[in-house]
Formats: structure tokens, C-alpha cells, sequence
């Protein structure tokens, strides 16, 4: 089994949507796909499930390569779209029953299928509701069962998420972590804490052009953590500046001063933890410390270092 | 390729369900038969002949209005819904799904001429009706349907728009309608032309009784015409 993005590239006139991406995934787990609005997720996501196809480039599933026409190819994807688009007219049972077999679910596994679907994403007291009838945290969760119910290796989620509480949110996670212990999942979201909760390797996107592929143990020892210390001196700023500049060697280090207070921020080069030294030099040099925090690789930050002056408003 | 053959069961399934649900279908047979039936009950009296002829000419008015009213929903719903992507993404053929569209719009047309058999008995009860030529007429409304029904499902997969849809395929079917009214304008060939492009040309003779081959041709050929135009532009649009 293997997903193969190979260089792929979409226009939309003169606008390029996605700008020659690439990745492969060989082995079952949980893939983070990050970037702004209109960064090309949803476009990319698209062009792997076949719904639309590449100006350049092309999907390679187990050496297929998706097109419009190897339909059969696309059994063993699960596909949740952005918007969660459902039949409203038609109860939940009935949607997922039709999806399945869509999907190539022969009749009399159906009711197996849909019984599993049914029991993971909590859909047991809607199964005979009209969609239209239900909330929108129902409404994801039947279109996360959609993209499972025919038992797809390839799981396709584009904002999984959206729209569920805080404990359905959880479920759901829970939920797609299981699955990746045999499926490959690839999930686009907005909340990155969810990357860090859910995967293993993180991709972000900007402007249409994959600006980051990291496991996330890598991005844990990336070199951007930062600690942040509130001191009390009564000396100039200055000096306390180079106190720490010559102690730690920070990449970046910034000052607030508000009276006696200093506050620094220090960017440092790697994960170790600096909080004694910070305490010794502080000694040293009589400041007392009003507070001091250390935070490892943090997501968020490189994402803004990444992403930041992009349009906020692009194609989707 | 037994998946396969599957999809295509599985698709009008949901469209019926979906017809079913929805009152859209309800609203437009029940107007059919409205305007229909008053029609059939005004003229019956006045013409002295047992004949359903009138009723005919009659419904291949109606469907001009009636069949883009059907089909407007059939792809624009799906744009404007999304979920086209979800049929997309699964393992299904464009004509598979044009297919679909097709024969759920056109099994709704059939249900809606059924009770329309009682005015057949109404007459038959009254005079001496021409069996044959009734039979050759249903045969030919039939046939008609079948190609206004895929000039329709080709206008509602231009646009997300319903209205649009139905303008557009009322549009369409005009032409086919108005065509061999216009040929007293030309001569020879070009009048020719038109006359056989028209549908109202090709449906007089099922109307008198008789089933030519040239006629059943003409709207099997308009039929797949539509069709494929669909499957194709399907394919364009999501390039």
C-alpha cells in the first residue's frame, strides 16, 4: 500500500491553486495538513480523491494513478469534503446504506458495515432521522461514517472537526487514531493543537507550495522553543540583557522594560532546558524572578513563521 | 465488473428516495393533472368524436413546461448541495450517473401519464375509440418524454441555478417545438430540415396510429444526443 503525490500542480486560470506538492505515504498513520485559508488543502485533497484532476503531476495510489476515468480506483478512499455535503431528504440509515454501496459494499455486508459505522461515530438515537433534522455535530459525524463505511485504507478528512463540542471532538480523535493504526488518514484542519494531539508527521502548505514536511518528533526538536522571564532588577536593562545574551547564546532574544520589571523573551537553539541556568545567572546578577516559562516546539509558531503575509482570502 | 452494474441500482434508488421525500414531484404531477384533466374535460363534448387526440396534442404542450420543471432539480441540486463530490469520489461512471438522473426523471414522467389512462376509459365509454391509435399515441408521448426529459437533465447540469435550469431547458425544448411552425418562412431543403428536426413533425404520425421507424430514430437519436452532451460536459467540468 502506498499514496504517492507526485509534483502535483492546479490552476484555476492564471491563478495557481497548487503549486508542484508532493509527499508519499507508505505506512499506516495520521498526516496533518496545515495552512491558511486558501492555501490549496482542500484543492490538494480534491485532486487525491479524484474530483478534480492536476494541471501537472498526478496521484499514485498502489501504482494506479487516480484519474477521472479509474473509478474502481476509488473504493479504497474515504473521502469527507469540506463543506460535508449530505442528503438531507434522506434518513441517516438510508444516506450510509446508499454511500456504502456506492462505494461497492455488497448488499448483505451493508448492515455489518453500517452497524460498526453507526456504533463508532455515536449515530445509534438518529439512525432513522431525516439529516435535515439533525445538528451540525450529527451531520459531521454522519459524514465521517460516509468515509468509512466501505472500510477505505485511504481516509481523506478535510476538517474533520469542524463544527463538534469539545467531548464530541475528543471521540472523534480518539476515533481516527484508531483508525490509523491501519489506514492511512490525511486530515486538514485549522487547529493545531489537533495536529499535535492527532499526528504523526505534520504538512504545511502555503500559497498553493508545501513549505513544510516534518514528523512530529522532529518538529518537537526543531530549535523553537522559548522561555519566557519576568525579572525584578533595579540596574539598567541593558546589562541584563547581555547577562543572558552571554550565558545562553539565544537566537533571539527581546526586552520589555516597565520600571523595574523586565520581561525577556528568549528564542533558543534547542530543547534543552534552561530553566536552572536562567536561576544561576539571575543570582549572579541579583534579579529576582517574578516568573519564568519554557515552552518546547511550538506548532503555532512555526506555522506563523511559515504562513504569515499570506492572503487571507485566496481560492480554496 | 458485477460492483459496477450494482452502482448504477444503487443511484436511481436514492433519486427515488429522494423524489419520494420531496414535494417537488407531487406539486408538478398534481398540476399535470390538473391541466390536463380540465383541458380533456372541456374539449370532450365539444369535438363529437371518441378520439384522445386532443389529449395528446394537449400533454405534448404541457411537457414543454412540465419536464424542465421535473428535471431543474436533477444536477443543479447537486451542485448547489455539494455533493456531487461525494458522488464523484465514489466508484461510479459519469454515464452512470447521467443514466440515473435520466431514468428517475423519466420513471416520475411515466407515473404522472398513468392515471391519464382514465380519460382513455371516459372516452372509450362514450364511443367507438380507435384502440390502436390511443396505444400509438401514449407510445409516442413516451418517446417524446424520453427526449425532453435528456434535453432537460443536460440543461440543469449547466447550472447550480434551478430557474436557470428550467429556463434554459424550456429554451431547448421550445426550439425542437416551434420548428416545423417556422418552415412556411424558408423553402425547399432548409424547411425540409427544420420540419424533421421538430418534435411535433415526428410525433403526428404515432397521433394518427402509426409507428414509423424514422420517428422512433429521431427521438432515440435526440435522446442519446442530450445524453452524451451531459456525460461529456460532466467530464469538462471537473477537469
Amino acid at each position: 500500500m502506498s499514496l504517492k503525490v507526485e509534483g502535483i500542480t492546479k490552476l484555476f486560470g492564471d491563478t495557481k491553486a497548487v503549486d508542484n506538492v508532493s509527499f508519499e505515504i507508505d505506512k499506516p498513520s495520521v498526516v496533518g495538513f496545515l495552512g491558511p485559508n486558501g492555501a490549496g488543502k482542500t484543492t490538494t485533497m480534491r485532486i487525491i480523491t479524484g474530483f478534480l484532476s492536476p494541471t501537472g503531476g498526478k496521484v499514485v495510489i498502489d501504482g494506479e494513478t487516480v484519474d477521472a476515468n479509474n473509478y474502481g480506483l476509488r473504493s479504497r478512499i474515504g473521502y469527507l469534503p469540506e463543506s460535508n455535503p449530505l442528503y438531507t431528504e434522506l434518513e441517516v440509515h438510508e444516506y450510509l446504506k446508499f454511500t456504502g454501496q456506492l462505494a461497492g459494499l455488497p448488499p448483505r455486508k451493508t448492515n455489518e458495515r453500517l452497524d460498526y459505522v453507526v456504533e463508532r461515530c455515536g449515530l445509534r438515537e438518529v439512525l432513522y432521522e431525516p439529516i435535515y433534522r439533525l445538528s451540525k455535530g450529527y451531520k459531521q459525524r454522519v459524514g465521517l461514517a460516509q468515509a468509512i463505511i466501505h472500510d477505505p485504507k485511504i481516509l481523506i478528512l478535510d476538517e474533520p472537526s469542524s463544527g463538534l463540542d469539545p467531548n464530541q471532538v475528543i471521540g472523534i480523535r480518539q476515533l481516527i487514531s484508531e483508525l490509523a493504526t491501519e489506514k492511512f488518514v490525511v486530515l486538514s484542519t485549522h487547529i493545531l493543537s489537533e495536529v499535535q494531539a492527532l499526528c504523526t508527521r505534520v504538512l504545511i502548505i502555503n500559497k498553493g507550495r508545501l513549505v513544510l514536511d516534518a514528523t512530529s518528533d522532529e518538529l518537537q526538536h526543531s530549535g523553537t522553543g522559548s522561555v519566557a522571564v519576568l525579572i525584578k532588577a533595579a540596574g539598567e536593562a541593558d546589562a541584563a540583557a547581555s547577562a543572558f545574551q552571554d550565558a545562553l547564546q539565544p537566537r533571539k532574544l527581546t526586552l520589555d522594560r516597565e520600571g523595574e520589571l523586565i520581561s525577556l523573551h528568549l528564542a533558543i537553539e534547542d530543547s534543552n532546558d534552561v530553566r536552572e541556568k536562567i536561576f544561576d545567572i539571575c543570582v549572579a546578577n541579583g534579579f529576582k524572578i517574578l516568573g519564568l516559562s519554557s515552552s518546547g516546539s511550538d506548532l503555532e509558531k512555526i506555522f506563523r513563521e511559515l504562513t504569515v503575509g499570506s492572503d487571507e482570502t485566496g481560492q480554496q | 465488473m458485477k460492483q459496477d452494474n450494482n452502482s448504477l441500482s444503487v443511484l436511481l434508488k436514492k433519486e427515488i428516495l429522494i423524489s419520494v421525500k420531496t414535494p417537488a414531484a407531487y406539486v408538478v404531477i398534481i398540476v399535470f393533472l390538473l391541466i390536463s384533466g380540465y383541458m380533456f374535460a372541456d374539449g370532450l363534448f365539444l369535438s363529437n368524436v371518441a378520439t384522445l387526440r386532443p389529449f395528446f396534442t394537449l400533454t405534448g404542450i404541457l411537457f414543454l413546461f412540465f419536464i424542465p420543471a421535473l428535471t431543474m432539480r436533477s444536477f443543479s441540486e447537486e451542485f448547489r448541495n455539494g455533493t456531487l463530490e461525494v458522488l464523484v469520489t465514489h466508484p461510479v461512471s459519469r454515464g452512470k450517473l447521467v443514466l440515473a438522473k435520466l431514468l428517475s426523471s423519466y420513471l416520475i414522467v411515466v407515473a404522472s401519464l398513468v392515471p391519464t389512462i382514465f380519460y382513455f376509459i371516459v372516452v372509450a365509454s362514450l364511443g367507438n375509440i380507435d384502440g390502436g391509435a390511443a396505444l400509438a399515441g401514449y407510445i409516442g408521448l413516451l418517446f417524446l418524454a424520453a427526449g425532453y426529459v435528456s434535453a432537460g437533465v443536460f440543461a440543469s447540469s449547466l447550472t447550480q441555478n434551478q430557474v436557470a435550469a428550467f429556463i434554459t431547458a424550456l429554451f431547448i425544448l421550445f426550439i425542437f417545438f416551434i420548428l416545423d411552425k417556422v418552415t412556411a418562412l424558408t423553402t425547399g431543403n432548409v424547411a425540409y430540415i427544420l420540419q424533421y428536426a421538430s418534435s411535433d413533425f415526428h410525433l403526428a404520425s404515432f397521433y394518427k396510429g402509426a409507428i414509423d421507424l424514422r420517428d422512433v430514430v429521431y427521438f432515440c437519436a435526440v435522446t442519446a444526443f442530450f445524453s452524451s452532451l451531459t456525460s461529456k460536459w460532466l467530464e469538462l467540468k471537473f477537469k
